[in-house]
């Protein structure tokens, strides 16, 4: 029995001698893991790059952040820190792109405009719609503020405009919370020369004139030209046809009142960026419209006019930006062109590029406008030439669209595929930007 | 002794003593039908079809046979010309990139639609200009720019192309790729694969311009239009001299007579471009043999698809002569050494052959093409063809040692060997038939014809070779060399059956064979959890990881967006109902949806394509790449895409003409099981989610696509087929034996050897796909003979002794005999599995060895100790009772 007893004790041994070993090895294995797992820990760790397009992107006021907007309701918290900065993405219920914003004084509050004609408010994390302006996208929030000085500070909010596509034009004066229509219906043709007193046909550049406007002062052979028998101006699509020879005194000026738009579609036209002088507002866009009013949209004026024997297209102005008396726009096709008389003439500059030209940003002076565009243009006008940086060197794979100083002293360009470069002192680096995955608004 | 054989007297022996006796009427009942279906053997025509892997009736299939025609097949080539240092922004790789674009649209059966590159006409840089005049431009200028700063531009335009940038120009920019769709009906795969092989070696070479100039001379040649060749070959001489490249001066003479000869005499011009392509060949080779870089090359061009791995199996079916020729050594030498007489060595062979002349006939008869995919289940039914016939010669030689003469030996043999024989060659072909249930038309045609094929073996075996042996040629057979001491028989091989029969009878062999056969059972199904249905591993499953086309297949893989495509098709009920906006912004979702997969790597569709169009028309404005909101700005849209293109037809990459139908692409890097998977439950989840009114969403087209219907196919063909050949083999046993034992037996062996199969495929990684798939139909089919083989012998046996008895004398006698024809029929294809570059055969081979010996080993151990165990009463019955004494004791017999 002893025996028996003694066999069982020593097989029970041998089973927690087993059991040992076997804890022992599956320690040893877990230990072996542990390495594995530590590198799996780093492995989270790495960074994710932000890869989205930012369409827009505003620095927040009395805050380090830019807030970026872009595709399918991208919001992003950017914290830039060079090679390090970092982006915090936003969630929230927007299902359109978003592709305007603007920064309001209330402290990290901004407004964006979305694709399909809505506007919203976004503080705090959070993004609520405050009114649809239209069937089309809101393309531009501008805010108008008294005063702006030279550390960054911003005055009070006196207004803010929105723009967009088929004649979205609205205008807010409590500082974003509503908005009311303010399309210009009746835009004036401030006289325009013609290039000479030949018989001919002249393109005045837009449509949907008010037949009752048009004004040709001109005199055939000592007497007033007469609108039916000496000249017709098909208000439609703003083509003249002088029938004779017009009298060399005075000089032949024609002058009229239009509603924008192609012809027959008055009102189909959009806005892509509306500045501010002072009281001077001057909206750009399509037909290649420069539209002032220093009475707050109670008047519009057309500016850059001009006659033409052949109808040439006019430009398309993507941007622009105002800076004391100059205005500088950019468009299609590497179009730009500057006033420094507030908008009243204009000088073409050379074309920085034949792509698109996007953005232009006036901070470092306004003899000294930085362009952006396609294909990852980035230049800065150096007396009459532009200084284009090097895309290759830079890496930069996408266009440019949007500009920003930050700390005074850096600029910033965003634009696609979350392209980021920066300038400090003389020359541009890439930046990077990281997706934070910790802390997601 | 052998004459008192009962079932020498019954009907099977009758049959066999008149099948004897009447040698005419018995040669011609074999030869008619055998010259018949010789006739059509010439007929026969060797080729693959890509259409018979996919399986026909699955709905995928359907949709995606419907849907093909308009938005493009999925037997598409892949090509990626890569730079090795540095980026191909350099004239000469850009040229090498049009080159390929251009060459790989001329070659025949190539669907022109579906070719696509940085340098097709079709894919266009499109700018807006300051008036707003959208102008399109090809990627790749015409005049391909040499000087640096034109070709940083350029580098920097495709950069920021989103239609070029990671889809057809890597975005590292150090590759490009060049997408050629092909026909998938019969299509001269080896044609194309030799094409691309031959653009390869040009654009892999040190001197790309003088391959250029030569191979254009060899193209121009073939014209057989006299101006063309001379313009050619003066254009080679100035290249040659231009790149002072050296090549044998006799080569260039004899292209210059051909040219100076001018056109031959009553020659057209195909005759003259034979005439001049001869002449030009020698030229051609001796250019691209002194062109092959001695080391990596400067420009690697990586190929992939569907087409080439055609091409790839045609390419290595060159081995099969090797192979075929070293399987017959190794098959000759068996023989031999079993044998030791030349009828040991013909007579299987003479059965292998007339069995070949039914399988092939019948093939030729019915219009099936063979694909050399499946060419090793006819090679595993004709080693088993031999394997049969080795049996039936063993058993032959065993009764003239028992005293019978010739004739009578053949007529017992015969009358001895027509039930287990018909039994089995019975589950060889029902194995084999279940595979046509599988609606992938290549296994179910392989069912088919293997099925006569292998049911041929009823006439090659029990009918020829006792025909043979009694009025040809009969196998020597050599005195028995009695018994040793022991009772155990002299001979080596049957010794070793002598002492394993005894080792199993005895009560030691039932830990060891338990123990043994618990841990198979549970070791097994721990590890065949692991099968995945599909491929286990990316690129092809048919070649091996490291075979030419997996590494083009990972490179490619590595640098673009990924080479598999899956589309979902979108039907709506009535025209321009994919221009609904909701349509369009529910695709978006779905793109979106789509790219959370892990292995997608972007996405073909329409809503992307509008975004990308309307911002075009908007002065490429980036705020203005939206979506409209009505569905006249999204027809404009798509109209003005297709309007604006250089050739027709670029729209039907997204949607139908009408606009009823729409495709939606996601680009995978992989079609392993787990991603198809994945992509399938992704793809149905979002559609559950998402339902859209009077729109039908369709599964699913590209590879992905037709990979998920062959895997879903794969598995449920899988249950079916293993189910249906069970009870066909379960039922078989049971009518034979008239017991539920028999099968039961049977059944445990057979799972045992398909269990540890399945265990092999889980822990090397091998899928569950259209390769392995008839492997476990095929083995169970054909390896539950050998249990059968056991158990008829120890059946028959135990009449006359005890169980124990019966067993070990089975096992010194037909089990040593099943153990030389499982090692026939593993002679047969074992070599496939070292000497196949297919990994395909390689590893259907090594799987039809391993379920072969799992069922050779099970019918020798684990069978027999069964019996001895349970003591069946369907064998006991019929001997008045089993004794447990040792068989040594008892053995003598």
């Amino acid at each position: 029995m002893n025996r028996l007893n003694n066999e069982k004790l020593s097989a029970r041994l041998r089973f927690g001698k087993g059991l040992v070993v076997s804890f022992v090895v599956a320690l040893a294995i877990s230990a072996l893991s542990i390495p594995a797992l530590g590198q799996a820990v780093a492995d989270w760790d790495k960074r994710f790059e932000f890869r989205a397009d930012v369409v827009a992107a505003t620095t927040l006021v009395e805050s380090d952040e830019i807030l970026a907007v872009g595709k399918f309701g991208m919001m992003a918290l950017i914290t830039f820190d060079g090679n390090d900065s970092t982006a915090r993405m936003i969630t929230g219920d927007v299902n359109e792109d978003l592709i305007s914003v603007a920064a309001l004084n209330d402290n990290g509050a901004a407004l964006v405009g979305g694709s399909e004609g809505n506007i919203y408010r976004y503080e705090n994390g959070e993004i609520s719609l405050i009114q649809n302006l239209g069937p089309d996208a809101v393309l531009d929030i501008s805010v108008q503020r008294d005063v702006i000085d030279a550390w960054g500070n911003y005055g009070e909010i006196f207004s803010v405009w929105a723009s967009g596509g088929r004649g979205i034009l609205a205008v807010s004066t409590d500082a974003g919370r509503s908005f009311q229509d303010a399309a210009p219906k009746r835009v004036v043709q401030p006289s325009l020369t013609l290039p000479n007193r030949r018989e001919g046909m002249w393109f005045s550049g837009v449509g949907n004139i008010y037949e009752d406007t048009i004004k040709l002062r001109a005199k055939v052979n000592g007497r007033w030209a007469e609108m039916g028998k000496d000249f017709i101006l098909n208000p439609e699509d703003g083509i003249m046809e002088v029938f004779t020879d017009l009298d060399a005194s005075p000089t032949p000026t024609l002058s009229f009142e239009f509603h924008p738009g192609p012809p027959f579609q008055a009102g189909d036209f959009s806005l892509n960026k509306i500045m501010f002088q002072d009281d001077l507002i001057t909206a750009v866009g399509e037909f290649g419209f420069i539209i002032q009013t220093e009475d707050f949209g109670k008047t519009w004026v057309r500016q850059a006019g001009v006659l033409t024997a052949n109808d040439m297209g006019t430009p398309y102005w993507i941007s622009g930006e105002a800076a004391g008396d100059t205005i500088v726009l950019v468009g299609a096709g590497g179009m730009t062109a500057r006033s420094t008389d507030r908008g009243k003439t204009w000088e073409s500059l050379p074309d920085p590029s034949d792509g698109g030209v996007f953005g232009v940003s006036l901070d470092a002076g306004p003899d000294k406008p930085l362009v952006m565009g396609a294909v990852g243009l980035l230049g800065q006008l150096d007396g009459d030439a532009w200084d284009l940086v090097d895309r290759t060197q830079l890496s930069l794979f996408s266009w440019l669209k949007t500009a920003l100083k930050i700390d005074g002293n850096t600029l910033l360009a965003l634009g696609g595929r979350g392209s980021c470069v920066y300038k400090t002192g003389e020359s541009w680096d890439r930046c990077s930007i990281a997706i934070s995955t910790d802390d997601e608004i | 002794m052998a004459d008192e054989h009962a079932r020498s007297t019954g009907w099977t022996g009758k049959f066999a003593r008149w099948w004897i006796n009447n040698p005419l009427i018995s040669f011609v009942i074999m030869a008619i039908p055998t010259a018949v279906l010789a006739y059509k053997i010439p007929s026969i025509e060797v080729f693959s079809r890509f259409a018979d892997l996919l399986p026909q009736r699955h709905e995928y299939i359907v949709t995606y046979n419907e849907m093909r025609d308009t938005f493009g097949g999925a037997n598409v080539v892949t090509m990626s010309v890569q730079r090795n240092e540095g980026d191909i922004f350099n004239e000469e790789d850009l040229w090498k990139v049009r080159y390929l674009n251009d060459e790989v649209d001329k070659v025949k059966g190539v669907n022109h639609y579906q070719v696509a590159s940085i340098a097709h006409r079709k894919i266009r840089r499109i700018v807006t200009d300051s008036s707003g005049m959208v102008k399109s431009k090809p990627v790749l200028p015409r005049r391909i720019p040499s000087k640096d700063a034109r070709l940083k531009s350029l580098r920097e335009e495709m950069f920021n192309n989103d239609i070029v940038y990671g889809t057809y120009l890597s975005e590292d920019g150090t590759a490009a790729m060049v997408l050629a769709g092909f026909n998938e009906d019969r299509l001269d795969y080896y044609n194309v694969f030799s094409r691309l092989r031959t653009l390869r070696r040009l654009l892999e070479g040190d001197n790309f311009w003088v391959a250029r100039a030569v191979d254009r001379l060899r193209d121009q040649a073939n014209t057989g239009e006299l101006n063309k060749f001379k313009r050619s070959y003066a254009n080679f001489n100035k290249v040659m001299e231009k790149q002072g490249f050296a090549v044998d001066s006799a080569l260039v003479e004899a292209v210059g007579a051909a040219v100076e000869a001018g056109v031959p005499e009553g020659a057209d011009a195909v005759q003259s471009g034979k005439i001049w392509g001869a002449a030009v060949m020698p030229l051609f080779d001796s250019v691209l043999d002194a062109n092959d870089p001695e080391g990596t090359p400067k420009t690697t061009v990586y190929i992939a698809g569907e087409p080439m791995l055609k091409g790839w199996i045609y390419h290595h079916s060159g081995q099969l002569g090797t192979i075929f020729g070293i399987t017959g050594i190794l098959f000759a030498t068996l023989l031999l050494l079993n044998f030791r007489s030349i009828p040991g060595l013909i007579l299987p062979i003479l059965s292998t052959g007339l069995s070949a002349v039914w399988g092939l006939g019948f093939v030729g008869w019915i219009g099936y093409n063979l694909d050399p995919l499946i060419l090793v289940v006819p090679i595993l039914i004709s080693a088993r063809t031999a394997s049969h016939a080795v049996q039936f010669l063993e058993r032959y030689r065993d009764d003239i040692r028992q005293g019978s003469d010739r004739k009578q030996a053949t007529i017992n043999t015969m009358s001895e060997l027509i039930t287990p024989s018909f039994i089995a060659i019975f589950t060889d072909a029902a194995g084999l038939l279940v595979l046509a249930v599988s609606s992938i038309p290549i296994i179910a045609k392989l069912g088919i014809f293997c099925c006569f094929w292998s049911g041929s073996n009823i006439v090659s075996v029990p009918l020829l070779l006792p025909w043979m042996i009694a009025h040809v040629c009969a196998p020597s057979v050599p005195a028995s060399k009695g018994t040793r001491s022991d009772g155990a028989p002299e001979p080596f091989g049957q010794r070793m059956m002598f002492h394993l029969g005894n080792f199993i009878v005895s009560p030691r062999s039932n830990v060891p064979v338990g123990a043994l056969t618990a841990v198979l059972v549970f070791g097994s199904l721990w590890y065949a959890k692991d099968v995945v249905v599909g491929e286990n591993l990316p690129g092809s499953p048919i070649v091996f990881q490291d075979s030419d086309y997996n590494v083009a297949a990972g490179a490619i893989n590595d640098r673009f967006a990924g080479a598999n495509q899956m589309s979902v098709y979108l039907e709506g009920l009535k025209e321009h109902d994919m221009k609904r906006p909701d349509v369009v912004r529910t695709v978006e979702k779905f793109r979106l949806h789509m790219m959370q997969i892990l292995g997608a790597g972007g996405t073909r569709d329409v809503p992307t394509l509008v975004r990308s169009i309307n911002r075009l028309y908007h002065f490429d404005d980036p705020r203005w790449s939206a979506l409209p909101k009505e569905s006249g700005d999204i027809g404009n849209i798509l109209f003005m895409y297709e309007a604006g293109a250089a050739i027709p037809g670029v729209i039907l990459e997204y949607v139908d003409y009408p606009a009823r139908r729409a495709n939606f692409v996601t680009f995978f890097k992989d079609a392993t099981g787990i991603t198809v998977r994945r992509a399938i439950t992704a793809v149905k989840e979002f559609i559950d989610a998402h339902p859209l009114e009077g729109i039908e969403y369709k599964l699913a087209g590209g590879y992905v696509g037709v990979t998920a219907a062959a895997n879903e196919e794969i598995e449920h063909s899988e249950l079916i087929q293993t189910c249906l050949i069970l009870v066909v083999v379960m039922a078989s046993v049971l009518v034979t034996y008239r017991s539920f034992t028999a099968p039961a037996l049977v059944f445990v062996v057979l799972m045992i050897a398909v269990l540890v199969n399945r265990a092999y495929m889980g822990i090397r990684g091998i899928g569950l796909n259209v390769n392995t798939l008839p492997v476990t139909a095929v083995g169970i089919g054909i390896g539950v003979d050998y249990a059968i083989y056991i158990l008829d012998r120890i059946k028959e046996e135990a009449q006359d002794m005890t169980v124990n008895e019966a067993i070990v004398k089975t096992l010194s006698t037909t089990g040593a005999a099943v153990v030389f024809t499982a090692i026939t029929v593993v002679a047969g294809i074992f070599y496939w599995i070292v000497g196949s570059a297919l990994r395909f055969n390689s590893e259907m081979a090594l799987l039809l060895t391993l379920l072969m010996g799992g069922h050779m080993i099970g019918a020798i151990t684990i069978l027999p100790m069964m019996i001895r165990v349970f003591q069946p009463t369907f064998i006991k019955d019929q001997r008045g009772g089993a004794g447990d004494a040792p068989a040594q004791e008892q053995t003598g017999a």
